[in-house]
């Protein structure tokens, strides 16, 4: 593991061997390939993020599709701490592990935010494409979440270029990293917040 | 033959609205469009009606609902001849949808959409309904504040969302109430697209078993 990998990553993870069992969920996961990877960073490492995103100045944005909460992208971030991790996720160690992971040719570049649901907040379902987006990443920093509270992020499989029956959920889980392939196929949408807990994740797209 | 309220054929009230049609840049809003009695009974029987669930999740959620005396008030010759000379033109053809939208409801902008010229109106019908439920309709243009569709019932909304300029919200005085524990004033829902388009705001979990219903419809 890379120093990089093992300043911020849970060294439980990433043997090659794991890579490989990783690699392979990744493929086989319906209803398009994607993988949630549960204890992702180091436990304090969590904490630390999450302590400095909620100092990060986040707006309410609503559309015909979504009501959220966003802060401004982390390349242009003044807190040491996210921009550290926005540059742990462009560096070459992370993006040759996502590469082996997905087995996906990444060219670099990230787009990175933290994003907060509120009660009632949503997003509805879309498929994410835009140009030059590859791989779709949430890491969840969302405390005490149930399948109750709603927020999960569902995933709809498609039936002839729409989407149709959702056949996949994963409700928000501290310290996981969901990641999946964008393609027109990558029909998904977050489910409405039904609590008053606070859903912070970290989100974007690898190029 | 069923018809909106009197009032709306008077020839003075006829002429008023035609010029505030105009004046507005083609955008009017006619509250109590129905007889009270009249609204009073679609509102009943649409209520105890069973709809067809219809759902293209990147698209929309509702309920389809059939009822012909509504359709016939809006198709009626009495009703076109009204509203044409609302718009100052004669009304060719309509088409009527009405739809009932509850929790997890709503409809997206769609890329297809707002090639054509037309003028659409809106109708509502409900019992009770709190503005921080969502379920607004919503238009918007690129560069213009977002005109929200009343959220009362026997009001008709007239837009021409091809050639409307007049860059005002619909109702400046109509604030829509926040879910309680949520930050900051009301934001205005963002604009995306250059053409006016409209959508129903996502009906969230406060409505509970409340529904609205809307009679969507285009004028060619």
């Amino acid at each position: 593991m890379g120093k990089l990998l093992s300043k911020w990553m849970n060294e439980e993870l990433f043997g090659t061997e794991k890579i490989k069992i990783l690699a392979r969920e990744f493929k086989e996961n319906n209803p398009f390939p994607h993988i949630l990877i549960k204890d992702f960073l180091k436990e304090e490492k969590s904490k630390e993020l999450l302590t400095e995103l909620k100092k990060e100045r986040f707006e309410e944005k609503q559309s015909d599709l979504f009501s959220l909460s966003q802060t401004p992208d982390f390349a242009a971030t003044e807190n040491v701490l996210l921009k550290e991790f926005y540059e742990f996720f462009c560096s070459k160690e992370f993006t040759k592990l996502m590469q082996e992971l997905c087995r996906i040719k990444l060219k670099g570049g990230v787009d990175m935010a933290g994003s907060l649901y509120e009660d009632a907040d949503y997003l509805l379902c879309h498929d994410d494409q835009l140009e030059g987006r590859k791989i779709a990443f949430v890491y969840y920093l969302s405390e005490g979440f149930r399948e109750e509270d709603g927020g999960a992020l569902a995933f709809l499989e498609d039936q002839g270029g729409k989407p149709g029956k959702m056949v996949e959920r994963y409700f928000p889980l501290w310290n996981s990293l969901m990641i999946f392939e964008v393609s027109r196929k990558s029909w998904h949408e977050v489910e409405e917040v039904l609590t008053s807990k606070k859903r912070y994740a970290i989100g974007g797209w690898l190029h | 033959m069923e018809k909106p309220s009197s009032i709306y054929f008077q020839p003075e009230i006829l002429k008023q609205m035609k010029t505030h049609y105009k004046q507005a840049g083609g955008m009017i809003y006619l509250p109590d469009f129905l007889g009270e009695k009249m609204y009073g009974t679609i509102l009943e029987e649409l209520e105890k009606s069973k709809g067809k669930k219809e759902k293209i999740a990147d698209r929309f959620s509702y309920e389809v609902l059939k009822h012909e005396e509504l359709k016939r008030i809006f198709s009626s010759p009495q009703s076109l001849e009204m509203l044409g000379g609302v718009m100052g033109t004669k009304i060719k053809n309509v088409e009527i949808a009405i739809r009932r939208y509850g929790h997890r409801d709503y409809s997206l902008i769609h890329d297809s959409e707002g090639k054509c010229k037309r003028v659409e109106f809106t109708f509502l019908l409900m019992r009770k309904w709190n503005t921080a439920w969502g379920g607004h309709k919503v238009y918007i243009c690129e560069g213009e504040e977002p005109r929200l569709v009343p959220l009362a019932g026997n009001g008709l909304l007239l837009i021409d969302t091809e050639n409307s300029v007049n860059c005002t919200p619909l109702c400046p005085e109509f604030s829509v109430q926040r879910i309680p524990g949520k930050r900051g004033p009301t934001k205005g829902i963002l604009c995306k697209h250059k053409q006016m388009n409209s959508f129903v705001q996502y009906v969230n979990h406060y409505a509970g078993k409340e529904k609205l219903v809307m009679v969507e419809g285009f004028i060619h």
